[in-house]
Order: C-alpha cells, then sequence, then structure tokens
C-alpha cells in the first residue's frame, strides 16, 4: 500500500510532464518515446520486470555504475518494488494525460500567449486546471494498477516477508503455501481497499464536474 | 499608428498571399469565410508565422523573414478577441479580466503592479462594460454579449498596440448585434487604439469600418473606404460579396 503511495506520487508529476510534453511538442523520435514507454503496458509484467533487472541488477546498465559507487543495489529492497510499480503504472498516467492535454482547446492558450503569458504560466494556469479531470482519472488508474502491481515487483523485488512483500505478492505466498485463512483475510481487505477507493475517485471526479 | 504587412504562406494546399497596410482607425478584414482572414490576425499575433514576409505594427517590427526576426506572441502586445471569445472557463469574469494584466498577477513573476492596483483596474473595466454584478459568475453562467464584453475588457486591460477581433458578433442574437457594434465602437475611442475587424458581413462593414480590405482566396481583391468600395466595386466579386450588386 505504502509502495503504492510513494509509486503514485512519482507517477502523477513524471507522467503529466511526458504526456504534456507528447501532447504538445512536435520532437523527433516522439512517436519512438512513446511507444517505449509505454511497452509496460502491454508487455507481461514478467517481461519488463526482467528488463528491469537488466538495467538495475549488480551488473546492469544503471545498476552496476550505482554499486560500484554506493555498494547499494536496488534489488530486493522496498525501493525495488516502488520503481516496479512506478513503470508499469507510468503509461496510464502519461496515455491518459496526453489525450487530456490534447483535448483542450488550442484557443484558451493561445489566449493565454496573446495575453502576455508565459508558456509555463500557462500551463499551470490555463491547460492544468482545464485538463483536470483527465489528468485525475489518468492519477486514480496509475494508482490502482501501482497497487495491483505483482510480476514486475516479483521480478525485482523478491518475495521477502517484512520487507518487499507487498499486499499481491503476500496472498500469492498464503496460497502457495496453503495458508487459506490468512490468504482469505487479505484478499477481502485488499479488494475492500481498492474497491473502496474507486468509489471515492468516481465521487470526487463527479464533484469537479 | 497603424499596420502594414507582406504575407506569404502555404499550408494544406491552402495559399495566402496578400500585403497591405492600414492606418490607425477601424480597419475591417472583408470577405468569406476561409479566404485567409483569420490566419492573418495568428500571423499578426504571432500564432502563426508566415513563410516569407513582414508584419509591422505602430512602428515596431514583429517579424521579418529576411531579418530572421520573429518576437513571441507574449511580447507582441496585441489584444485579440477570439471567434468564440476563448474565456477560461474555470476563471470568473473578474478573474478573466484580470488574467490580462499579465504584468503584476500575482502569479507572475515579474514586478509590476500591486494586487491592489489590480483590483482596482479590474473594477474599472468591469465598469466600464457594464459587468457589474456578474464579476463572480464563470463564463457559462453568462450571457453571448456579456461574455463579447468580458473577452474585449481582458484584452482591453493591459493597453494593446492593436485590437483585433475575430468575427465578434456571429456568436450572437440579432437584437444583441446593434448593442455589441456600439460596445465596440465606444471601446475604440476610449482606448485609442487601431482595430482590426475581421468579417463576413457587410453590414458590420459599413456601421464600423474605417478602412476596408476585400479578401478573397488568400489574395487581397480590393482595399479602400466603405465608400469607395460601395461605388466603385472592383468586379462582379465584391458586388456579390457586399450584396451591391
Amino acid at each position: 500500500m505504502q509502495v503504492a503511495v510513494i509509486a503514485t506520487c512519482i507517477v502523477v508529476p513524471v507522467g503529466t510532464t511526458l504526456g504534456y510534453l507528447l501532447a504538445r511538442k512536435a520532437f523527433r523520435g516522439r512517436d519512438l518515446a512513446d511507444t517505449v514507454l509505454t511497452l509496460p503496458l502491454v508487455l507481461p509484467p514478467t517481461v519488463t520486470g526482467y528488463y528491469l533487472v537488466i538495467l538495475f541488477g549488480r551488473n546492469g546498465a544503471i545498476g552496476g555504475p550505482i554499486h560500484d559507487l554506493t555498494g547499494w543495489n536496488v534489488m530486493f529492497t522496498w525501493q525495488a518494488a516502488v520503481l516496479a510499480s512506478f513503470v508499469v503504472s507510468m503509461p496510464f498516467m502519461m496515455k491518459t494525460a496526453r489525450a487530456a492535454f490534447e483535448s483542450v482547446d488550442h484557443r484558451l492558450i493561445d489566449a493565454s500567449y496573446t495575453l502576455g503569458h508565459s508558456e509555463l504560466i500557462t500551463v499551470f494556469r490555463v491547460t492544468i486546471p482545464t485538463a483536470r479531470k483527465g489528468l485525475l482519472a489518468g492519477a486514480s488508474l496509475a494508482f490502482a494498477r501501482a497497487l495491483g502491481e505483482f510480476g514486475a515487483t516479483l521480478m525485482l523485488a523478491g518475495n521477502i516477508p517484512g520487507r518487499t512483500n507487498t499486499a499481491p505478492l503476500a496472498i500469492y505466498s498464503y496460497a502457495a503455501s496453503g495458508d487459506w485463512s490468512s490468504a482469505n483475510g487479505l484478499v477481502l481487505l485488499f479488494t475492500m481497499a481498492s474497491g473502496l477507493f474507486l468509489y471515492a475517485a468516481t465521487k470526487f471526479r463527479g464533484r469537479l464536474v | 499608428m497603424g499596420v502594414s504587412l507582406s504575407l506569404k504562406k502555404e499550408i494544406n494546399g491552402f495559399e495566402l498571399d496578400v500585403e497591405w497596410a492600414a492606418g490607425g482607425g477601424l480597419t475591417a478584414l472583408f470577405g468569406f469565410s476561409g479566404s485567409g482572414k483569420t490566419m492573418t490576425l495568428q500571423m499578426i499575433a504571432g500564432l502563426m508565422d508566415p513563410d516569407q514576409g513582414r508584419i509591422e505594427v505602430n512602428g515596431r517590427l514583429f517579424f521579418d523573414s529576411r531579418s530572421g526576426v520573429s518576437v513571441k506572441t507574449r511580447h507582441r502586445r496585441v489584444g485579440y478577441v477570439f471567434q468564440d471569445y476563448a474565456l477560461i472557463p474555470h476563471m470568473t469574469v473578474e478573474q478573466n479580466i484580470g488574467f490580462g494584466l499579465a504584468r503584476g498577477s500575482r502569479y507572475t513573476w515579474s514586478s509590476g503592479m500591486s494586487s491592489s492596483d489590480v483590483r482596482e483596474r479590474v473594477s474599472e473595466l468591469i465598469d466600464q462594460f457594464s459587468l457589474s454584478g456578474i464579476e463572480k459568475s464563470y463564463p457559462r453562467e453568462i450571457s453571448g454579449g456579456q461574455r463579447q464584453r468580458v473577452a474585449l475588457a481582458r484584452a482591453l486591460i493591459g493597453h494593446p498596440e492593436m485590437l483585433m477581433l475575430d468575427e465578434p458578433f456571429s456568436a450572437l442574437d440579432l437584437p444583441v448585434r446593434r448593442q455589441a457594434q456600439a460596445v465596440i465602437a465606444e471601446a475604440r475611442e476610449a482606448f485609442d487604439v487601431p482595430v482590426i475587424l475581421v468579417t463576413h458581413d457587410f453590414s458590420e462593414v459599413r456601421n464600423l469600418a474605417d478602412e476596408v480590405i476585400v479578401y478573397s482566396a488568400g489574395r487581397v481583391v480590393q482595399t479602400g473606404t466603405v465608400e469607395n468600395i460601395v461605388e466603385d466595386p472592383a468586379g462582379e466579386l465584391i458586388k456579390s460579396l457586399t450584396g451591391i450588386g
């Protein structure tokens, strides 16, 4: 649960920025960037997890230098669970943010420029408030996805009781070891928490209309 | 005071190729829809760049393809009233007008007017454009005529170099149009600002314009005063456009 909250806190600003860039800026390799960043949405989580292990493992392209410098490795830590959740839930935020930004009436943005405002002011005062419904929808989707993240987390963070066993992983362990009563309790709790969250998100969005 | 420009632009098979100058009064760009009038306004405002050309407003060079000058939209200081007014939906009437004072709003970092000065200025404009009583309303809650006055107030509050109006009456019901035309004539006098009005309705040209520039298919086909054009229309096309023939 904490993992999903932390991951979402990172996903929202990053996904929003990426969505904005993809929607508003024509740059070389835009479609390629969109495709690569969206891949975790369609790849099996184990494949995403495998890539993450290759990149962030002790001998990985990113994990290697970090290990050499600090002696620390992200694998099998709670940060790894956050990283895995971040990578798989980011596309939801980015995709919905891009669509939300693309649907903002361009004349509102033009009007802001003619009134003497910079792009940054325009983004915060006009574009984001106008796109807020889509952005909130993206954030709730991303959070829901992060909450249910299983495969990539298992690959990168392992399933270490007390450290990296997120709720979905714990449920898997209970079921695998035949501890049905614990599994039932956690499943029920998880379903209720997710349902409550989705209900709150829908309510909240309705109020903004 | 005034505008002089030459513009060349090809976009999606449409070709704009115009050259004209206008003084400090109210100039109407008149012609059918799709003749390049709105595109011309966008280029003056810097929302679109011509492929080739030069734009000068009140002696300031905005754009020159030869020397590579292209002043950013936000530094051009032109008031632009969009066809459907483009009021910011989540801002009240008051906030929309105040948003026109880029310098000094508390959301900008540039120093300028204090927020009490901004409030004072906004309330002046609210009185001037008869918007008292709806300051706290949102754009969707007010009438078309009121929306247009908010857009005008917002465009003029920063004292722009010029004011551009894109089909400002087309979204209004007929009885309101007369009144709205009077509002524009008054505003122009009060703010002493050159105005460019885009329209396809010759009655608006007759009521408001000092000079007329007639557009057709991306070209200028005639320029002159309203009298010139009524008395001596250059060709059948203009006769049919103005309804004189």
